[in-house]
């Protein structure tokens, strides 16, 4: 019985071909390729290779892995000798590199065989392209006309009418404390201060709190104070009344600022106040 | 140790139904200004930036985003007196769309007098009148308007002579005169967009339409289509109410089915309220309805499978109606309107009041007379609803957020009359 081949070595040379080499042991009168891949078991590709070639080209399916091994038959007993060795996997790579693309042009180039690259820099130039017809923009605005003709566009983007102050208000309702405080319905209070909670969105927003003990129609305390770093935090300021706290039964307070510049976002305000003699009519 | 009393989250805006005290909820009275609700707290409304366009003398009465089919959007502002394009060109402000009269040449300008050849200013179809205005195409620069050299006319002689109100001197031979409109007084246009055309008319004019193209805008139909109040897009079709030569309150007519030039085609028609008590005030699409606001009743109008009976009105609500032309809007899927007594929203067929932490307040404030003149916009961005009165603090905006249903009050720096969505 004849004795195997040696060396069996598969190479890849292109995206399809393999090169199997080996070497005899001896002139065989015949050699058998098989090849096998993990799709496909053992599987002839030729059992009529003269007895001492060394090497057969073989075409292969890209990206699939292939082994090979050979056997020979001895030239005078015509018996096959055991399988060799089987070789290392070989695999055939599709790589692809697009050169240029052309839109609009005759043709697209899209493989290219021979010699590859890791990175291939490539300018994509659309000629003749234009936006479908149908393509409809979302840019839109919301505009306010006055009547002097001028058209101003109304956006969250502005602090300001056309950059002029906007007196930015909220006025509470008159109150004298007994949703949350029933016992104190028919009590004086002192107000000492306000505490305003905020998000402080813009620096140094000049903020105006003014207490009211007659329904707004006089405001009798009145603190401005700049608060604010922008910095975006929930934060709280203190407004102390001057000369001393306001005293009445109903409250109405008021939060103003009047800028062109600032974000506002109050989010609370409270009355700290302690608590006098019992409210009641002498005349 | 204060006690401490809280008004914690700052979350609601406006309620002047009640009386102050004993409120569960931290609403804001009266003086509360210029803000909105959002995220549970009191933030600044939004402002506006310097004049994007200026009109010079032309006040606009509305602002259109008027997008074609094939992708082109355009800006649109109707004034008193014409129809204007935002122009987005290098060196563009804007260029008027108005109905304008070209045929014919001119063969000579001396001073004031103007003499025409093939032209037909004194014909009656024509309809040049004195306060039109005259140019000549080569003094034109139709996207940069204002343009100086447009001149007013003073008097039409007959078909080739004219007067205009300053001297000219005559450039070429090509011209133009732009045939302005005239808007009631104390009146708005209608307008909508059908079939890819901007319709808007008013209770003055021929019904308008401007197709989009570089040319200029024109009657709709001069026959049927004319001094209408309202018109609307509805059933495929364009939908006109209180018109005709002697304009009748209590008319509804509509165009062909698809097409909105056309008057004449069987699927065209027109129906006449019989209940005459109140007249007809504006129109609206809530759904499948056609909604027809009278002054103190609601008609409701549906389509039909009938090619020549299209539209039918099987309902009337009586005792709510709309009490201002251009305070009724289409906003969040339904019909917002103002009452003689309240503000309300459509549902389905049916209204339902929303106006009742602001009513006492703006009825108290708002003249009858100044009630009829308000107008709304509506802010889709910000889920709200704007209408612009003169009230006896000013003019003032009432903002309803139909998301929170919260109200509050816009003061404008200045004197805002009209808005609406553009393209940038």
């Amino acid at each position: 019985m004849a004795n195997p081949q040696t060396g069996v070595t598969a190479t890849s040379t292109s995206s399809t071909g393999i090169t199997i080499t080996w070497t005899i042991a001896e002139a065989y009168l015949y050699q058998e390729l098989q090849y096998q891949t993990p799709y496909i078991n053992w599987t002839t590709i030729s059992a009529s290779i003269k007895g001492t070639a060394e090497t057969y080209s073989f075409i292969a399916v890209p990206n699939i892995e292939y082994m090979f091994r050979l056997r020979g038959q001895d030239a005078t007993l015509e018996t096959w000798s055991d399988w060799s060795d089987v070789s290392f996997p070989c695999t055939c790579a599709l790589d692809v590199v697009s050169e240029s693309i052309f839109f609009g042009g005759s043709s697209i180039d899209l493989l290219v065989e021979g010699t590859y690259s890791d990175t291939v820099t490539a300018t994509i130039t659309f000629d003749g392209f234009s936006l479908d017809a149908g393509s409809i923009s979302t840019n839109y605005a919301h505009y306010l006309a006055s009547s002097t003709g001028a058209v101003y566009e109304y956006s969250d983007a502005y602090e300001g009418d056309a950059g002029e102050k906007i007196p930015c208000e909220w006025q509470s309702k008159e109150t004298n404390f007994v949703d949350q405080y029933k016992e104190l319905e028919d009590m004086q209070k002192n107000v000492h201060f306000a505490r305003l909670y905020y998000v402080d969105k813009t620096a140094n927003v000049s903020t105006i709190i003014k207490l009211s003990n007659d329904g707004g129609v006089t405001w009798k305390k009145s603190v401005t104070k700049s608060i604010g770093t922008g910095d975006g935090k929930s934060k709280s300021a203190d407004f102390f009344f001057p000369e001393g706290p306001l005293s009445g039964q109903f409250f109405t307070i008021k939060i103003e600022n009047n800028d062109a510049t600032s974000q506002l976002q109050w989010t609370a305000v409270g009355l700290y106040f302690d608590v006098g003699g019992e409210d009641f009519s002498v005349s | 140790m204060y006690q401490k009393y809280m008004i914690y989250p700052l979350q609601n805006a406006l309620s002047t139904e009640a009386p102050s005290l004993h409120l569960p909820f931290p609403y804001g009275s009266w003086g509360t200004k210029n803000g909105r609700i959002e995220q549970k707290s009191w933030k600044k409304r939004w402002g506006y930036n310097t004049a994007d366009r200026t009109l010079t003398s032309h006040t606009p009465h509305a602002v259109i985003l008027y997008q074609l089919k094939g992708g082109t959007r355009n800006t649109m502002y109707l004034t008193a007196t014409d129809l204007i394009k935002r122009e987005t060109g290098a060196g563009g402000t804007w260029s008027f769309k108005t109905e304008t009269y070209t045929t014919g040449t001119i063969a000579s300008i001396t001073d004031t007098a103007v003499v025409g050849t093939a032209t037909a200013w004194g014909n009656g179809t024509t309809n040049i009148a004195a306060g039109d205005y005259f140019i000549m195409d080569n003094d034109h620069d139709s996207d940069s308007e204002p343009d100086s050299n447009w001149v007013k006319i003073s008097s039409v002689t007959d078909d080739t002579h004219l007067t205009l109100a300053s001297a000219y001197t005559k450039n070429g031979t090509t011209y133009k005169i732009r045939k302005v409109y005239t808007v009631p007084s104390n009146e708005r246009w209608s307008w909508c967009i059908v079939d890819d055309k901007l319709i808007f008319t008013n209770g003055n004019t021929n019904v308008q339409y401007w197709d989009g193209s570089s040319g200029y805008a024109t009657d709709l139909n001069s026959s049927v289509a004319v001094n209408a109040r309202n018109c609307i897009e509805y059933a495929d079709r364009l939908v006109i109410a209180d018109y005709g030569s002697t304009r009748d309150p209590l008319k509804i007519g509509w165009s062909k089915n698809g097409d909105p030039t056309n008057w004449t085609d069987s699927t065209s028609g027109s129906a006449t309220l019989l209940g005459t008590e109140n007249y007809i005030i504006g129109l609206g699409k809530a759904g499948a309805y056609l909604i027809v606001y009278r002054q103190n009743s609601i008609v409701i109008g549906s389509r039909t499978s009938e090619a020549t009976a299209p539209i039918i009105f099987p309902g009337e609500r009586k005792g709510v109606g709309a009490a201002s032309r251009w305070g009724i809007v289409e906003a969040d899927g339904t019909n917002f309107f103002l009452s003689r007594n309240d503000f309300y929203r459509m549902q389905g067929d049916y209204p339902e009041s929303i106006g009742a932490k602001i009513r006492d307040k703006f009825f108290d404030i708002v003249a009858w007379t100044e009630i009829e003149k308000t107008w709304a916009q509506h802010y889709e961005l910000r889920n709200e609803i704007e209408w612009i009165a003169n009230t006896s603090e000013g003019k003032l905006g009432f903002v309803y957020n139909y998301k929170l249903n919260e109200w509050s009050v816009n003061q404008y720096r200045h004197d805002i009359t009209a808005a609406g969505t553009g393209a940038i």
